[in-house]
């Protein structure tokens, strides 16, 4: 460990030197920089993904994801185009004789939208950079969909998109293109988030007012990132208003929300504060039955940030989020949540190179247990740590080559439980399952190269590291997962220690100015996993890591595509192939028990999985009518040792056919109505083919794992937003949302069971539960 | 282990069921072969012990199982064996003065007129455990708890090292835990070597209509299991409870421990009453 740190350090003191002492940079003709950070000229929020464009060279870059951009040019006159859905286009005459900082506030497009104009500028990009099953969303779209109670949801609205899957009905877990739901690196400002649910999974973690930006990697996840296989969800937080205090809310029908951002002392800090609590417990007492009304249940989410900008070259963010969810009655207790806090320091080294350097808490933990006082009274509890490192570079070499290069180290500790009686009176005693201390660390280096006017290549890899370290006993099985031994470790002792090296590759070729094909390969390699074996989870579902017994999972993915962009409508369509094969997959034996069982993995079996699909996506992002419809075929196959006579059977989340429909259409400057409709097969389920009796009791025979289909499931929500009449300089602006969840009504089987009649036991029968019917909603937002 | 899942449970369910809501459907299944079925106790207590051989049905077959006649059934402990007789179809009896010893192994063998899944001879093994102490049980009403609700609650010293234990109960000399379903089958993972002190192994809720009354009399079966007999009866009430998305892992057969793919359970335990009057 010691030395791994050295190296890294030396890594990145070495970088940091040359590149400080300005190493000559390619060529020999004398090139100057243009750098800069592009914001939201109100607010002063650092906007992610502008284009910037040299009009005479038709070259140009991005800005990244704290709104810097930097390019290097030939000395001259140039005019630079800045440009940003949502934004008005915003053009900057340059006379390039030495390097220049140019910093530029966009202007949100005005209120007059019949007249946007669809600029080319940002959909070129998209077509020409070398990136690909990604997709960005930003806050203002996701608030337009329909939501369960009028709640805007994240993870909700990416389940809309081709590839993203529901994990259930109503739950915040998705599945991309296959994979299981801990195969999603779910970042809010670059901490992991271990669990992104609260209540049972119906709402998610991330509170949209206090979210700038969100993006998802579907695959061809960039090199900087790792630790999972199937997918990157990144979120990125507002910086803060900075140059008025202004505030944003709202009064929902299950929840309010409120925040407040605006300049500290000076346009150069800026802070943000954001909490979100949910009330439908304070309705609980006004029920008639007693078991409800003696019941607490809320949750809460608290997001705050502070950036501060010491000079050009140094900027710093502290942000931090908290969230709970807790629940109380007279027999029951439980209560868990998420921490995260990242700090974050921007520094450019020179015009050219820009880094971030990071520090990141991240925890997780949960507590379960019953009233005081009696013989059965216990408490249990669970968490998790994460310490984080790392550090990011960022090379804009010339405008045809950006290098990226860094490093991350993250030290985790799992305390997957300690469970005690609680009281005098309790017959339970002290029960603590061992805890595991790990090491994972990655190494990348990529470069984004543009060759001629056409091709333009991303590629890199990964090196990525993960050390077991002591106190640990490891237990060993026999070929029948019986337990056979067990070996101790000694505190520090890194006792197993797995390499695994991740190329990733993409590339883009402009057929025309309107169209490209895409192709990437990416490998992806996890170290740590959830002891998960029900289709959408509970939070008591625990993290652990591989081990000597356990072998890191990895997954190899290619994908080829094709973009098109019909400029005169602004839709944007792409079609996307994938196949993937991932080694090392894992799944639990039938009846596994996974909590509270030290000899966890001697439950898991391994094998290997499969994926393939096709994803259609036309979208259009402006004007009145926008929205999307996406069709994904996929299919999601594993075979694992054991498990369904060592066949292969379907993926918990193979759902072949999926269709979305998302549209908003603004009907007035004051009105706008929304609506969405998804269609889905049926999850794969195990239903029985036999009868036994036992005990008195009819008992389900099976044959093959996931052999039948839960009923196609479809859905329709709607929403109308009010406005009030637009005016210029309003101070306090606000909406009202009426929303409208499975507006038809449709009954989705939720869970099929088979029972026995009461009167007649022997007669037997199936029976689905269904979670919403129609569900209604208001939602009151104001902002000033 | 049990009791935590419960709670959860319990939490769970309270939140779903403020929405949830159920229908009868139609849903057509496949049959899949045809396998036997075993159920056979032996006990520590007076006999005749029953051995019950039958084959599985299609799911929604109405009635009771196919039986099995005419098969050789016999119960060797290492130095006697005996030869069980079908008093009924399908239902073979211990001859009369046979009983059980705690510490012993029983060895069922059991061979078939015809073959059932590819073969006439199946065999089960059972080892009955020790007696472990149990002093007495007394029964709480919990008006609060779920519109009302009974509990019984058990005192004993536990011995050190695993044990299990299997609880059935009787209401004025009725069985109350009359299927699978309601018995308890727990583990000492949480209270090893401890006293009880009263902890709660069975239930009885008032919304389900099942009633004690100031008076009965209560008995309550405690049974010394072995723990792979215990892990099957809580696995097999898995099975059998409401299942969802959350907390419900792929539905799997449960393996009992007939040889070539027998199911159900050949299970051997000393068994023990303590009774208390309700008051």
């Amino acid at each position: 460990m010691r030395r791994l740190i050295i190296i890294l350090l030396c890594f990145y003191l070495l970088t940091d030197i040359s590149v400080a002492t300005g190493v000559p940079v390619a060529g020999g003709e004398t090139r100057f920089k243009i750098s800069g950070y592009v914001t939201d000229k109100s607010n002063g929020e650092f906007l992610t993904g502008v284009t910037v464009l040299v009009e005479e060279t038709w070259v140009g870059t991005s800005t990244n994801v704290y709104g810097f951009y930097s390019l290097s040019l030939d000395p001259g006159d140039y005019n630079l185009r800045f440009s940003y859905i949502g934004y008005e286009m915003t053009e900057i005459k340059v006379s390039l004789k030495a390097d220049q900082t140019i910093n530029v506030g966009l202007n949100t497009k005005g209120l007059n939208l019949s007249t946007v104009e669809i600029k080319a500028d940002r959909a070129t990009e998209q077509l020409k950079s070398p990136e690909m099953s990604t997709i960005r969303m930003n806050v203002k779209t996701i608030r337009q969909i329909p939501a369960l109670m009028g709640e805007v949801d994240i993870i909700k609205a990416l389940q809309l998109l081709p590839g993203v899957q529901s994990a259930s009905e109503g739950t915040s877990g998705f599945s991309v293109r296959g994979g299981g739901l801990d195969q999603n690196l779910i970042l809010l400002d670059e901490a992991t988030v271990y669990n992104a649910s609260h209540f049972m999974g119906f709402f998610s973690v991330f509170n949209n007012d206090a979210v700038k930006d969100v993006q998802i990697y579907k695959g061809d996840i960039p090199v900087s990132y790792g630790g999972r296989l199937a997918s990157l969800l990144d979120v990125r937080m507002k910086d803060g208003n900075n140059k008025k205090l202004s505030g944003t809310g709202g009064i929902g029908t299950i929840a309010s929300r409120f925040t407040l951002e605006g300049p500290l002392g000076s346009e150069n800090t800026t802070f943000i504060v954001s909490g979100r609590r949910t009330y439908a417990d304070l309705f609980l007492p006004l029920s008639t039955d007693k078991n409800i009304r003696n019941n607490t249940l809320y949750f809460y989410d608290f997001n705050a940030k502070i950036t501060h900008k010491i000079d050009d070259n140094n900027r710093i963010f502290i942000s931090g989020y908290m969230g709970r969810d807790v629940f109380d009655n007279q027999y029951a207790y439980m209560d868990f949540g998420n921490q995260t806090i990242t700090g974050r320091w921007n520094h450019l080294f020179s015009k050219s190179l820009f880094n971030n350097l990071t520090l990141i808490y991240s925890a997780y933990d949960y507590a379960i247990g019953t009233p005081e006082g009696e013989a059965n009274s216990f408490i249990w509890k669970s968490e998790m740590r994460d310490l984080n490192l790392k550090s990011d570079f960022t090379w804009f070499l010339n405008p045809d080559n950006m290098l990226k290069f860094g490093f991350s180290t993250v030290y985790h500790e799992f305390n997957p439980g300690r469970a005690k009686g609680l009281g005098e009176e309790s017959a339970f005693k002290e029960l603590n399952m061992p805890s595991a201390y790990s090491l994972e660390s990655g190494l990348y280096a990529g470069n984004e190269q543009k060759i001629g006017a056409r091709l333009a290549l991303r590629y890199g890899v990964r090196l990525s590291v993960f050390q077991n370290i002591g106190p640990s006993t490891v237990y060993t099985f026999d070929d029948g997962y019986k337990l056979a031994d067990s070996v101790k470790y000694g505190s520090g002792d890194f006792y197993k220690t797995y390499f695994r090296l991740e190329p990733r590759f993409s590339a883009t070729y402009s057929l025309t100015e309107s169209s490209s094909l895409k192709m990437s390969f990416s490998r992806t390699a996890q170290y740590i996993q959830l002891a998960q074996n029900s289709t959408a989870g509970t939070p008591l579902d625990v993290w652990f890591p591989v081990s000597p017994n356990l072998e890191p999972q990895t997954s190899d993915m290619v994908a080829a595509g094709y973009f098109h962009n019909f400029k005169s409508t602004g839709v944007e369509f792409s079609v996307e192939a994938y196949y993937k094969r991932m080694e090392n997959t894992i799944d639990f034996c039938d009846n596994a028990e996974l909590i509270f069982n030290r000899y966890l993995e001697g439950e898991v079996r391994t094998g290997h999985s499969w994926a393939y699909g096709l994803e259609l996506l036309f979208r259009k992002n402006e004007g009145r009518l926008n929205g999307w419809l996406g069709y994904t075929y996929s299919v999601a196959r594993r075979k694992i040792e054991t498990i369904n006579n060592n066949e292969p059977y379907a993926a918990p989340y193979d759902k072949p056919h999926n269709i979305t429909a998302v549209v908003n259409y603004e009907v007035s400057p004051r009105v706008t109505i929304s609506a969405n409709w998804v269609y889905t097969t049926g999850a794969p389920v195990t239903f029985p083919t036999a009868r036994a009796i036992y005990g008195n009791q009819v008992v389900p025979v099976y044959s093959g794992r996931n052999a039948y289909r839960m009923p196609d499931y479809h859905r329709l929500d709607l929403s109308l937003t009010l406005k009030p009449k637009p005016r210029e300089n309003r101070k306090f602006d606000y909406d009202i949302n009426f929303s409208l969840y499975n507006a038809y009504g449709r009954k989705n089987a939720w869970a099929i069971n088979f029972k026995q009649e009461k009167e007649r036991p022997l007669v037997t029968y199936a029976e689905m539960t269904y979670l919403f019917g129609v569900v209604p909603a208001v939602t009151f937002n104001f902002k000033f | 282990m049990k009791e935590m899942k419960k709670s959860f449970f319990l939490i769970a369910s309270f939140i779903f069921t403020l929405f949830s809501c159920t229908e009868k459907i139609d849903l057509d299944l496949d049959t899949s072969s045809v396998r036997l079925v075993v159920e056979a106790n032996l006990t520590d207590q007076p006999g005749p012990y029953l051995v019950r051989i039958a084959t599985t049905a299609p799911y929604y077959a109405e009635g009771l199982l196919p039986v099995v006649s005419e098969a050789v059934v016999t119960i060797s402990d290492g130095d006697t064996t005996v030869r069980l007789v079908e008093l009924e179809p399908g239902d073979y009896y211990t001859p009369a003065g046979y009983t059980g010893e705690p510490g012993k192994t029983y060895r069922l063998a059991i061979r078939l007129k015809e073959e059932i899944a590819g073969t006439k001879d199946y065999s089960a093994v059972a080892v009955m455990p020790q007696k472990a102490p149990t002093d007495s049980c007394n029964v709480i009403y919990e008006p609060d708890l779920f519109k009302g609700m009974w509990q019984i609650r058990w005192y004993a010293q536990d011995p050190s090292g695993p044990n299990a234990y299997l609880f059935r109960a009787y209401r004025n000399g009725q069985p109350v835990t009359d299927s699978l379903r309601r018995w308890s089958a727990i583990d000492d993972q949480f209270f090893d070597g401890n006293y009880t002190m009263g902890i709660g192994v069975l239930y009885f809720f008032k919304n389900r209509r099942q009633y004690i009354y100031e008076g009965d009399t209560i008995v309550l079966e405690v049974c010394n299991i072995t723990s792979e007999y215990q892990k099957f009866v809580m696995f097999l009430k898995d099975e059998v409870q409401s299942s969802n998305p959350l907390f419900s892992p792929p539905p799997a057969n449960v393996p009992g421990n007939i040889s070539n793919g027998g199911l159900g359970y050949f299970a051997a335990y000393p068994v023990q009453y303590v009774q208390t009057v309700c008051r």
